[in-house]
This record gives structure tokens, C-alpha cells and sequence, in this order.
């Protein structure tokens, strides 16, 4: 489990577009970077962001280590109904990190 | 006998050794290479696909950058899939974005690392097959593949 950082507006209006930031506290270590030792760090990346909203898939991303530390994105979800918005980070070892958040529609 | 040539050419060598070898970085080739592995051999239309990215870029660690279609998603014909590229980096491959239908727009904007003066290469996917594709350089003064050994 990594710390998130994820801003998901409280209300809205249905059928607006809602901006969505999500946000994992993560060194997504590149395999080119070396230690005070002078070992190389491995590669060590998360490698699939999922955003869904109400169980439907908003956006999917596949990171590559061409992704800076601490990767953020920003994207928005046509809000419909009241429900959740649910966060799924997971890196290359298989570790699942998860956020979520409820989106009230008026 | 230790000669003033002899020395230095000893130093130069004590210097080459301490050098961190830097990765070697992709070409124009090798990205050409990365996009035909994830969307196929097919040709690139002129589309609505547009790269919002500083055209300078101080450090190369962390370049902010917003890729944005402007097609409604509910178009028929909407865009499904893209996928940023680079011509320098030691991975052409940046990253892959799919877009579902709670979308409300195709747009994501991140953070991605350059190493050094570069185009940026946008393609993107239609739900029918076809392909767009847009471009974008950014110069970048101080590579994200510098970083030696203890320089912490």
C-alpha cells in the first residue's frame, strides 16, 4: 500500500463533466538511478492505473518507468448518479493500492 | 621514469573510469518501432489530437503534459485508446490510456520524464481503426537520465 492523494468534487451537477485528480506516492524508480553506494536501483514502477465510476471503467493507463515519481493524472467522468468513484493503483510486484470516494449527484 | 605525458595520460584514464555510463537512448526508429508493436502497421490521418506541453522544460524529471481529442466521447466513432511516445528516451514508451465509457472527455494530463531535447509523439486510437497521431517538441535543459552516483 502506497499513500494516495486523490480530489474527487463532493457534489454535482448530473450530466456534468467533474475534473478528477489521483495521485500515488511512488519513487517509480527508472533502472538508471544509483544508490550513495553506487548500486543501481532497480526498476520498480506501478504499471496500471484504473479509475471507475458507478462499476463502469472511466480511464485505464499503462505506466511505463517514463512516468515521473509520484505519478498524477488528471481526467474527468460525465457524472450521472450518486455513487463511488473507486481508485485501483497496482504495481509490478502484484501489490494492489485503492482509493475511494463518493460522488453526490443533484 | 614518470614523464608529464605518461601522467596525465593516467589521469584521463583514472577520469574515464569514474564516468557513469549514461543509458543509451532511443531514436526516432525505435519509437516508430513502439508504436507499430501496440497499434499495428497502419497509417496516421490528421486528427484532432493535440499535445499541451511547456515548449521548455527546465528539469527533465518531471515535465507536466495534457493530451486532449477533441471529439465527443459519445461520438460513434469515439476515440477508445492512446498512447504517448518518445523519440529519446532509453523507452520509447511512455505510456497507455484507455478511456471507457463513465468518460467524460478524452483527456489526461500527467507528469513524464525526458531525457533531453525531444519530440513527443501522440497516437491515437478510433473505436473504427483509424489512427491519429500529433507531435510536439519540447527542449529540455537538464535531462531525468543524469542523475550519477551519489548525487543524493
Amino acid at each position: 500500500m502506497f499513500n494516495t492523494r486523490i480530489r474527487v468534487p463532493e457534489t454535482a451537477v448530473a450530466g456534468e463533466a467533474v475534473q478528477i485528480r489521483a495521485m500515488i506516492m511512488h519513487p517509480m524508480d527508472n533502472g538508471f538511478t544509483y544508490t550513495t553506494q553506487g548500486t543501481i536501483i532497480p526498476v520498480d514502477i506501478i504499471t496500471d492505473f484504473t479509475c471507475r465510476y458507478l462499476g463502469d471503467e472511466v480511464i485505464h493507463v499503462r505506466l511505463e518507468p517514463g512516468v515521473s515519481a509520484n505519478p498524477i493524472f488528471t481526467f474527468s467522468l460525465r457524472a450521472t448518479e450518486t455513487g463511488p468513484v473507486d481508485f485501483e493503483w497496482i504495481d509490478q510486484h502484484g501489490d494492489v493500492t485503492t482509493a475511494s470516494a463518493t460522488l453526490t449527484v443533484t | 621514469m614518470i614523464d608529464r605525458r605518461s601522467l596525465l595520460a593516467g589521469a584521463g584514464g583514472l577520469v574515464a573510469l569514474t564516468v557513469v555510463a549514461l543509458p543509451a537512448s532511443a531514436t526516432p526508429a525505435d519509437a516508430a518501432a513502439a508504436i507499430t508493436d501496440l497499434f499495428g502497421d497502419r497509417p496516421f490521418s490528421q486528427g484532432p489530437v493535440v499535445i499541451e506541453a511547456p515548449p521548455l522544460a527546465e528539469t527533465g524529471n518531471s515535465v507536466p503534459i495534457t493530451v486532449r481529442v477533441d471529439r465527443p466521447v459519445d461520438d460513434p466513432d469515439r476515440i477508445t485508446r492512446l498512447a504517448i511516445f518518445s523519440e529519446n528516451n532509453p523507452r520509447p514508451s511512455i505510456l497507455e490510456a484507455r478511456f471507457g465509457p463513465a468518460a467524460a472527455e478524452i483527456s489526461v494530463a500527467t507528469n513524464i520524464r525526458l531525457n533531453g531535447t525531444q519530440q513527443i509523439i501522440c497516437v491515437a486510437e478510433t473505436a473504427g481503426g483509424e489512427l491519429y497521431r500529433a507531435v510536439h517538441e519540447i527542449r529540455v535543459v537538464v535531462s531525468a537520465c543524469t542523475t550519477l552516483e551519489a548525487q543524493f
